[in-house]
């Protein structure tokens, strides 16, 4: 069992008593001694009040004591997912079809996006792109689901996330 | 671009997509863009060829994981080992959510252990009661803290909140609970000296905040440089969860929670987020003043701290962002005393720190990102038609006042940069929440006196 904390090295009561025997042993012998040579001093009894520190080590209940092999059960904490959407189907080609830019200005969009297009333009002719000026910048509004169904998209390509 | 994935599955799908990646360096001013040239035929794979691995809809339930070890200590070293490569854990050792100290935890409430709470953005993880008990299990917790807990992430999940736009931002956000009502002291929560910072005779706060800080992470998704952009981390790793200084409020002066509806006296929490944390040696030191010149005076001093210029144009909300707040100026129970005591109420010093963050136009001028994004956002306008001095964020009432701190006139402190709406959440205790009080008291001792 775990101990709360580690006892400080100082004198316990008995040591100090003890001590504090030997000392006023110490003075009676002195004065018994100093008897023989001189007249018999004055002893005056007085009683002195000492604070005793006392420290107490508190056991503090630990883990199961387990002296042999242990096995823990505990939980994933990242928890339950739930998929409640799922991904578009591929296209079969991008030859007619319309692809929309999305995006939220970012990043050098307004670089990236128009390069994009313009290499897939070349890439299938017959394919209709929308550029990303068209659309919301909001792209995380739910909306936006709508706008580009209703735009005709067959396809969209969104950027830029940094 | 595990950022993608997570907030992709935020929206619902498996945290999978088709998309290309390329280095940050692509998307930085005048980029060399040949690598789009060079992987153009990536764009075509992901519109036409790329599956996905989950084909159909379901709710994704982990199995329980098994640690072994040749006795309980090296069981639990092996478990904290096992958390730190999954990336489940903050780096500091956890204690195992075992059932018995889970359900121990979850005597703090009445609520069904299955009820499902919030989903934590951005990877939309279901916190159910008892898993929101889980981390709170291995940050040492005790059942009276489940309570707020349960509070704090029903306020996570509030979609206006956007706790997936705060939580993948490349700033350094991190959660700022405050709560009101008897239950801060019953609990142990700090609310004066060392408040904001680690107390073994308040332990409630850290652990409290540092389960938050694993759910953020485990069932929000956002680990550092995959889940979330963060560029230096959430500022503070076990958050901010402190009590409102209540008993010692001046008279006059209302709990925070009461501008929100609440009455005096209610169990409540209020949210924001945060991205800077400063000290502000506002005054004390007496060089002759009189105390009604000292608290007016102070206020410039506070308001240097809060002068950061507005991100949008016209003025809306905060500094950065709409309707959202600038941030939390936390005062301390004597200063607000002492402010109290010469007239101030929390209304004017709203109203005087607002005008005081004023900053001249022609200095404002000199903001060159401020201004380029102003005149982007407004084609044509005349910069000379502009407010001087230009306010900084729209209305007094955007800033927020929480008395909380040591009670010395020197500091006060400022959480600045508020960046969503405060939602707040009534704390609901269960039916033995004196029993639980109680054992408190038997195992902790009686609870402390602040200083």
């Amino acid at each position: 069992m775990a101990k709360e904390k580690e006892a400080p090295k100082e004198l316990s009561r008995r040591e100090f008593v003890k001590g504090a025997a030997v000392g006023a042993a110490a003075v009676a012998g002195a004065g018994a001694l100093a008897s023989c040579a001189a007249p018999t001093p004055e002893v005056i009894k007085e009683t002195v009040e000492v604070p005793v520190e006392v420290t107490k080590i508190v056991e503090v209940p630990g883990p199961p004591g387990e002296a042999g092999p242990v096995t823990l059960e505990v939980p994933d904490p990242s928890g339950a997912f739930e998929v409640t959407e799922l991904h578009a189907p591929r296209l079969d080609t991008l030859e007619g079809k319309t692809i929309c830019m999305l995006g939220n200005e970012s990043w050098q969009q307004q670089r990236t996006s128009p390069y994009i297009q313009e290499l897939l333009e070349k890439m299938y002719p017959t394919a209709t792109f929308i550029p990303y000026t068209e659309f919301p910048t909001e792209i995380n509004d739910k909306k936006i689901g709508g706008i580009v169904k209703d735009a005709g998209c067959d396809a969209v390509i969104i950027g830029n996330a940094g | 671009m595990d950022v993608l994935k997570v907030t992709h599955s935020g929206l619902g799908f498996a945290p999978e997509l088709a998309f290309v990646n390329f280095p940050v360096t692509l998307f930085v001013a005048e980029s060399d863009l040949t690598p789009l040239k060079e992987r153009i035929e990536e764009f075509t794979y992901g519109l036409t060829k790329w599956e996905p691995e989950v084909t159909e809809t379901a709710i994704l339930t982990p199995p329980k994981v098994t640690v072994e070890g040749k006795d309980y200590e090296e069981a639990v070293a092996n478990m904290n080992r096992l958390f730190l490569r999954n990336q489940w854990s903050d780096g500091v050792p956890l204690l195992p959510a075992t059932k018995e100290r889970v359900d121990w935890i979850l005597t703090g409430t009445d609520l069904p252990r299955d009820k499902e709470i919030a989903r934590v953005g951005p990877r939309g993880g279901i916190a159910t009661v008892e898993s929101i008990a889980v981390p709170l299990a291995m940050t040492g917790g005790r059942p009276e803290y489940l309570p707020v807990l349960i509070a704090i992430v029903e306020g996570l999940g509030d979609p206006e909140f956007k706790t997936a736009s705060w939580q993948t931002t490349s700033r350094g956000t991190f959660l700022v609970a405050i709560v009101n009502g008897p239950i801060g002291k019953q609990i142990r929560l700090s609310k004066t000296f060392g408040c904001l910072g680690p107390d073994s005779q308040r332990p409630a706060g850290v652990r409290i905040g540092r389960a938050v800080r694993l759910i953020l992470q485990d069932m929000g998704g956002a680990t550092p440089g995959s889940g979330t952009m963060s560029c230096y981390g959430p500022n503070r790793t076990t958050n901010v969860v402190i009590s409102e200084d209540e008993e010692n409020l001046p008279a006059g002066w209302e709990p925070l929670n009461t501008e929100y509806g609440y009455a005096r006296g209610t169990n409540s929490v209020l949210l924001n987020v945060s991205c800077l944390a400063v000290n502000m040696w506002r005054r004390g030191n007496y060089i002759g003043e009189t105390l009604e010149e000292e608290q007016d005076e102070s206020f410039d001093v506070v308001a240097w701290y809060m002068r950061i210029p507005p991100k949008s144009y016209p003025v809306e909300g905060g500094g950065r962002g709409k309707g959202s707040p600038v941030g939390i100026y936390l005062i301390n129970s004597l200063v607000a005393e002492q402010m109290a005591s010469v007239g101030w109420t929390k209304e004017s010093i709203r109203q005087t720190l607002w005008e005081r963050t004023h900053t001249p136009l022609a200095e404002y001028l000199t903001y060159g990102r401020e201004v380029r994004k102003l005149k982007y956002d407004n084609p044509g306008i005349d910069l000379a038609t502009l407010p001087d001095p230009m306010p900084m964020y729209e209305k007094p009432e955007n800033l927020l006042i929480a008395i909380a701190g040591g009670r010395h006139p020197s500091q006060n402190f400022w959480l600045g940069e508020g960046r969503a709406v405060c939602p707040t959440a009534e704390i609901q205790l269960p039916a033995i929440w004196d029993q639980l009080i109680a054992e408190a008291e038997e195992d902790l001792g009686p609870i402390p006196i602040d200083p």
